[in-house]
């Protein structure tokens, strides 16, 4: 299939890019280390960074394929092949971080609500990766679209979510998630979190879908026959 | 200079030249540049000489046959072939024309 | 001498020249240096040019494209095609036709538009005006931006096989089928952004034409080509319109314009 392949070539271009992979997997583990001592924060910004690490991901392997893109739609590969094969390849890639992660959690904390740390995770990759994506999209450029997600996901990390401004940040649901996984507060809270969740992955393929629809146009053409004989 | 100009005219008319000697007689390359020479049109090199004697062989137009000489090593003869002949008069219909031409733009005409 | 026999084999060699071919024309090199009792470099000159020379001598010319372009129907037709970017007028009115089985060349000044003609032809740029018909299996191969990085060649026939549904071990033969023909012998181990800039080239075109499309469009696709390799690309071009593939070049290399069928000129744009 068309969308196997492009996930396919996705990985394989990503996965050679040791370094870069090595700094995003070490990237969370910063924020974790740095706030080890107090579990609730030693986790969210774990879940935060797994966020930023897929998000950021998700930006340079958009904006590096953008005029590849244009070829690969001339070539015969449909739009919604070309962005769910990229989208499956770095989100089995996030996964793969994910459990990693979670295990590190499990292990080297106390943990009740193992599957709210899951959830907790599973959000910040739900919108780390179409947020990289949309940065991607709209910005065109790395160096603009890293300091995009810099402003956005280190904000998110300095706002304090009690406050309303905190809400339109994308990685709310993180912790929002975290007052039901980690300070064991009632279910509400989880539904808060995850319809966040829901609404900016909503918000972002919306944005994603029409971008991607304009920029892989092929314009239409009147089709002649292949034959050469008249 | 006088012969940098002969040199870009033959350029463009060497294959037809050479096709218009082998049409004369069959010859080898060096022959051939000698009888250029003589005509007055400069020495051909056989950088330039073997590659369009080539390039006649691939079209079809000439022919080569290695003959054993009297003096030394086999030599490459060429010859023309029957459709090099007819390219040959084709050739010299459109040069008639052509060089009426350049003569009339030139000013070389006697009259009008 | 020794040295301008090793050089004028290995120079035919590289332009696709057989070993027994290139060992004969040593040979009669050979026999001609002895007649004349001179060395060849003064008979022949430089052997990588007589090399040169001779192998474009030996390219079998194609038989006669005048009559498979009149009797053969169009692959591409472009009407009144009009593009402008803000201020600047970068198509105006463009009208062209190319036929199965025709390699037309569009030449044209700088900002003349040229890319942008093979965008509209592709699909990517939608025209202000006019209308573009064309065959729907097309080959593109862009300027830049037409290879993956991270990415080997192999892999990116992998990936170009799957476009039209063909296996991925179909994709690496054709693929490395057709980079022979370019002189080169992909290797799986190489990135595209480890390659050098002809050879990264030359992956490009065969991308282009993996598929065997009815349509071909190049956009200036000799960058960082060698003489010899500049040579392979038309002997290419010549095939595909053998087979009945349109083809529509975009160039400023403009010595070789009588190797196409016709020439496009655009225009300027006006300042």
């Amino acid at each position: 299939m068309q969308m196997i392949a492009i996930a396919r070539a996705t990985s394989r271009g990503l996965v050679r890019r040791r370094s870069a992979l090595l700094l995003l997997t070490v990237l969370p583990l910063a924020f974790y280390l740095a706030r080890r001592d107090v579990t609730h924060s030693a986790i969210v910004v774990l879940a935060l960074g797994l966020g930023w690490a897929a998000a950021m991901l998700s930006l340079f392997s958009t904006v590096n394929a953008l005029e590849l893109d244009h070829r690969l739609r001339v070539a015969g590969f449909s739009a919604r092949s070309i962005l769910l094969g990229r989208i499956l390849a770095i989100s089995s890639m996030g996964l793969a971080l994910m459990v990693g992660y979670l295990v590190l959690a499990v292990v080297d904390q106390d943990v009740t609500r193992l599957g709210g740390v899951a959830l907790m995770m599973l959000c910040a990759l739900l919108v780390g990766v179409p947020l990289g994506i949309t940065v991607g999209l709209v910005l065109k450029r790395e160096l603009e679209g890293a300091l995009a997600l810099i402003i956005l996901l280190a904000t998110q990390f300095m706002t304090d979510p009690e406050r309303p401004v905190a809400h339109w940040l994308p990685l709310w649901s993180v912790r929002g998630v975290a007052d039901w996984a980690l300070d064991l507060k009632d279910r509400t809270f989880l539904v808060d979190g995850l319809a966040h969740a829901g609404a900016t992955l909503a918000l972002l393929s919306l944005v994603i879908a029409g971008f991607s629809a304009l920029r892989l146009r092929i314009h239409r053409y009147r089709p002649l026959t292949s034959s050469w004989s008249d | 200079m006088v012969q940098e100009s002969k040199r870009l005219w033959l350029h463009g008319l060497l294959e037809v030249c050479v096709l218009g000697l082998l049409e004369e007689r069959r010859d080898y390359g060096l022959a051939l540049a000698n009888r250029l020479e003589d005509a007055g049109l400069g020495s051909v090199p056989g950088g330039t000489m073997y590659p369009a004697l080539l390039r006649l062989e691939t079209a079809g137009l000439v022919r080569s046959v290695r003959e054993p000489s009297t003096t030394g090593p086999p030599r490459k003869y060429f010859e023309v072939t029957v459709e090099g002949r007819s390219v040959l008069a084709q050739r010299r219909h459109e040069w008639r024309e052509f060089s009426r031409s350049i003569d009339a733009v030139l000013g070389l005409e006697a009259h009008t | 001498m020794t040295g301008w026999r090793n050089n004028f084999l290995r120079a035919l060699a590289e332009r696709a020249v057989s070993a027994e071919m290139g060992d004969e024309l040593l040979r009669e090199a050979d026999l001609e240096a002895a007649e004349r009792g001179l060395p060849p470099e003064q008979i022949f000159g430089p052997a990588t040019a007589y090399a040169d020379q001779l192998a474009r001598a030996l390219r079998v010319p194609s038989g006669s494209p005048l009559a498979l372009a009149e009797q053969s129907s169009p692959a591409l037709r472009l009407n009144g095609i009009s593009k402008r970017y803000g201020r600047r007028q970068v198509l105006n009115d463009v009208t062209l036709e190319v036929r199965h089985g025709e390699s037309v060349a569009v030449v044209g000044a700088n900002g003349s538009g040229k890319s942008t003609l093979l965008k509209v032809c592709a699909g990517t740029v939608k025209p202000d005006a006019g209308t573009v018909e064309r065959t729907e299996h097309v080959g593109y191969v862009p300027q830049s931006g037409g290879t993956a990085e991270f990415l080997t060649a192999t892999e990116h026939f992998e990936l170009f096989a799957a476009a039209r549904q063909n296996s991925r071990r179909r994709g690496r033969a054709t693929g490395e089928r057709l980079a022979a023909s370019l002189g080169w012998s992909p290797s799986s181990e190489h990135t595209a952004g480890q390659l050098s800039g002809g050879t990264r080239q030359k992956l490009n075109v065969v991308l282009g034409e993996l598929s065997g499309p009815d349509l071909l469009l190049l956009d200036e696709p000799y960058q960082g080509f060698d003489h010899g390799s500049y040579i392979d690309l038309w002997t290419q071009i010549d095939r595909w319109r053998e087979k009945g593939t349109g083809v529509l070049i975009v160039t400023h290399m403009l010595g070789d314009l009588d190797r196409v069928d016709r020439i496009i000129e655009l225009d300027s744009p006006e300042d």
